[in-house]
């Protein structure tokens, strides 16, 4: 099992509710990973998210889920700029770090959840947490905390 | 979290982590901590060793300055050693004392028995066939009950209640923190080592009387606790009152290695007198013993049987330790030996008889030592050359001990504790081990045999194959929902240093395990507070064990799993959390079930 993420940027169409972003953001990994792993992937993040809302402040929202049968961490970066109805309040969620995780893997979870934390705390954000720069620059500052 | 403020900590995190007033900084240090000393179960059991060693002392030092003060109160003296009190009372005296202490300690017992809502329970029963569990009220009116009669002159001895006292206190510890049955008595147990040694000065004795006797095991596993716990009992007791060897004897003439014959013979005969002495005190319950409405009557009659003989001969006062003190200090006439004797025989029979609480060890060593006096002055008389009469004592001691007790180690090494004196090892190692082997072929069952076959049986004298999960299972495991904030998992591992935290769903199933050194790391990180939840902490690569396995199936999952100190019990049909089931405790239940198992 690698301990290093994969990291994938993309953008988010705004008309989507919160289980079709999470839904198209998984849909980005269909490379990396099996027909069969996307679906168990897709269980695990509605249930985690049926659990307790992954929407944090500010505008990002982390989903995350666990499956078996991935050998490594996976990362989909979204960014929307109508943003997202995601809180418990109907908060708007314009930055979408979707962790995909190895089941039983939790340090190196914990590593880079407080990565993507720490690196959005400094991130240039509008008054209601929008990405200010480019893609590119989203994806290399971000890749950067990770140590990519 | 806002891009002004780029450093600010969420509002949840600067109040430190949910459920606990712990700031943030304090719960840093307290997890580096942990990681740094978290001690692993066997450790834990151990540290609970310790334990029971100070409640042991405790108890012990309690339960003496009480029978002095009672002994002052019955006999209006000062606070002094109980032979010269008793020896400076008048005779009309010396028979009232100690039946105004049987009556006393007769109505303590009734009220015990009529009132009580649990049943007393000796220590030995707690240990041996019990779940640990001492009802802290009937053993304590017990424990008072033998006090009244200690301090009022009683032939018996005072290591029983004592022991009981200590067991009380630790099954209390215990229970308060939710101990395992299998703990619970290792602990209880332990406090029993810990008080007899504080009361006997016996460091080692004291651990290897309960492990041997009681346990009837010498594996470390539970010899190891039981000596901490013992040591530590003695350390106190030495540190902040007197350790000093309860009989030391300054010079001491060892038999000759070609006299050893007479040692065998002394220790043939001292298992034959042991098999009397047990029959003796055997129908002396069975005859002088009965309803317990007659208890304060039957009691106060025994006290002034004693008080009659304490007229003539004050130093049959007590367990005995003040003959044995004689034997070694001032060398009694033949004829003074056999009637100290003769007379200490009829008061211990009587008061034992009649339903006194209260222990025999003294007792035996009493007249252990003078059967070793009496042989000697014989052999003398025979014209045997010898010139050893304390050693023959010392060596009588330990060979009727044995063949009372069934314990040669303890009394070997209990001997050698009482007299701080290494001389006599040789012959006191062969005089035990032939008295063992006498005594096994003559049949002499234990004098503990009867106190650990009776009362409630426990889990632990069932067949292996029957004895479930549950009962061995932890009663409050740490459990989270699988909802439960980083901040309160944080929190519950501070609470639960070195533990797995067994996370479960909303309607009780059994999800996964949070292990500690996965999360430790990360806990001191504030931004990871609301952003996880237990859920996300969960590993599912740990088994779990159904409520249908029996012992040696979860055995073999331990063994498949040896990093694992804990695992889930679950219900087999719904999958619900039942409890939790430790390695170490696996270990000690299955060590015990065998050896009932192998006794049976």
């Amino acid at each position: 099992m690698s301990i290093v993420p994969t990291l994938k940027t993309l953008e988010i169409p705004e008309s989507l509710g919160k289980m079709e972003a999470i839904a198209f953001m998984l849909a980005g990994l269909d490379v990396v990973l099996s027909a069969e792993q996307l679906v168990l992937m897709q269980e695990s993040l509605m249930m985690r998210e049926e659990t307790a809302t992954t929407y944090l402040d500010n505008g990002l929202a982390v989903p995350h889920g666990r499956a078996e049968g991935l050998d490594t961490m996976h990362l989909v970066v979204g960014r929307s700029y109508g943003g997202i109805r995601w809180g418990d309040e109907g908060e708007l969620a314009k930055m979408v770090v979707l962790f995909a995780v190895p089941k039983n893997m939790v340090r190196e979870y914990l590593s880079a959840m407080q990565s993507v934390l720490r690196w959005y705390k400094v991130a240039p954000l509008d008054a209601d947490g929008g990405w200010t720069g480019t893609k590119e620059e989203l994806h290399q500052t971000l890749a950067s905390s990770l140590e990519l | 979290m806002s891009p002004s403020a780029p450093n600010s900590t969420p509002p949840e995190a600067s109040r430190g982590p949910v459920g606990t007033s712990m700031s943030w900084s304090a719960l840093r240090w307290w997890l580096r901590a942990i990681e740094l000393f978290s001690p692993s179960e066997t450790q834990k059991i151990y540290l609970w060793s310790v334990v029971a060693g100070i409640l042991g002392f405790i108890m012990c030092t309690l339960f003496t300055y009480g029978v002095d003060l009672l002994q002052s109160l019955f006999t209006m003296r000062p606070q002094g050693e109980q032979l010269c009190t008793f020896s400076s009372l008048s005779d009309w005296m010396r028979v009232l004392v100690p039946a105004l202490g049987g009556i006393m300690a007769g109505f303590t017992l009734w009220y015990a028995h009529k009132y009580s809502d649990g049943k007393p329970m000796e220590y030995m029963e707690a240990v041996v066939l019990g779940d640990g569990h001492v009802a802290a009220k009937p053993n304590l009116l017990r424990t008072l009950s033998a006090m009244f009669s200690i301090s009022s002159g009683a032939s018996i001895g005072r290591e029983g209640p004592l022991a009981q006292a200590s067991a009380v206190a630790a099954s209390y510890v215990g229970n308060m923190f939710r101990l395992s049955v299998p703990r619970l008595r290792l602990v209880v147990a332990c406090a029993a080592a810990a008080g007899m040694s504080a009361t006997f000065h016996t460091p080692l004795a004291g651990g290897l009387f309960v492990s041997e006797i009681l346990i009837g095991t010498l594996t470390m596993q539970f010899l190891g606790p039981m000596l901490v716990a013992s040591c530590t009992g003695y350390f106190l007791m030495a540190l902040l009152r007197d350790g000093e060897a309860l009989y030391q004897v300054e010079s001491l003439n060892c038999p000759h290695i070609e006299s050893i014959g007479w040692c065998v013979f002394l220790a043939v005969l001292a298992a034959c007198v042991a098999k009397g002495w047990l029959f003796l005190l055997k129908y002396a319950r069975k005859y002088l013993n009965g309803r317990p409405q007659w208890l304060p009557i039957r009691l106060a009659l025994s006290g002034v049987l004693v008080g009659v003989i304490l007229i003539s001969h004050p130093e049959i006062v007590g367990n005995g330790a003040h003959i044995i003190r004689k034997l070694i200090h001032f060398n009694p006439t033949v004829s003074e030996a056999a009637v100290m004797m003769g007379l200490k025989v009829l008061a211990v029979v009587v008061v034992f008889g009649v339903g006194t609480v209260g222990g025999v060890l003294t007792p035996c060593l009493t007249l252990g030592s003078l059967l070793g006096y009496l042989t000697h002055a014989g052999l003398v008389y025979a014209g045997v050359p010898e010139n050893q009469a304390l050693a023959y004592a010392l060596i009588g001691m330990a060979a009727f001990f044995t063949a009372a007790a069934s314990a040669p180690l303890t009394s070997l090494v209990l001997v050698i504790e009482f007299t701080m004196d290494g001389h006599l090892i040789f012959p006191l190692v062969v005089a035990v081990l032939v008295s063992y082997g006498m005594a096994r072929f003559i049949k002499i069952h234990s004098i503990y045999a009867s106190a650990t076959q009776r009362g409630a049986q426990s889990v632990f004298e069932k067949p292996m194959l029957k004895v479930l999960l549950g009962d061995i299972a932890s009663t409050a495991p740490p459990k989270v929902d699988v909802g439960e904030r980083f901040g309160r998992v944080a929190s519950m591992l501070v609470k639960n240093p070195g533990e797995m935290l067994f996370v479960v769903n909303k309607s009780g199933k059994y999800v996964g395990n949070i292990v500690s050194s996965d999360v430790l790391e990360y806990a001191r990180n504030e931004e990871l507070a609301d952003a996880v939840i237990a859920m996300d902490l969960a590993r599912t690569d740990f088994p779990k064990l159904h409520d249908r396995l029996t012992l040696p199936e979860a055995l073999g999952i331990f063994a498949r799993h040896p990093k694992a100190e804990a695992l889930a019990l679950v219900d087999n049909e719904t999958g619900c959390f039942i409890s939790a089931v430790n390695r170490v405790d696996l270990y000690l239940a299955l060590s015990e079930i065998m050896r009932h198992e192998k006794i049976r």
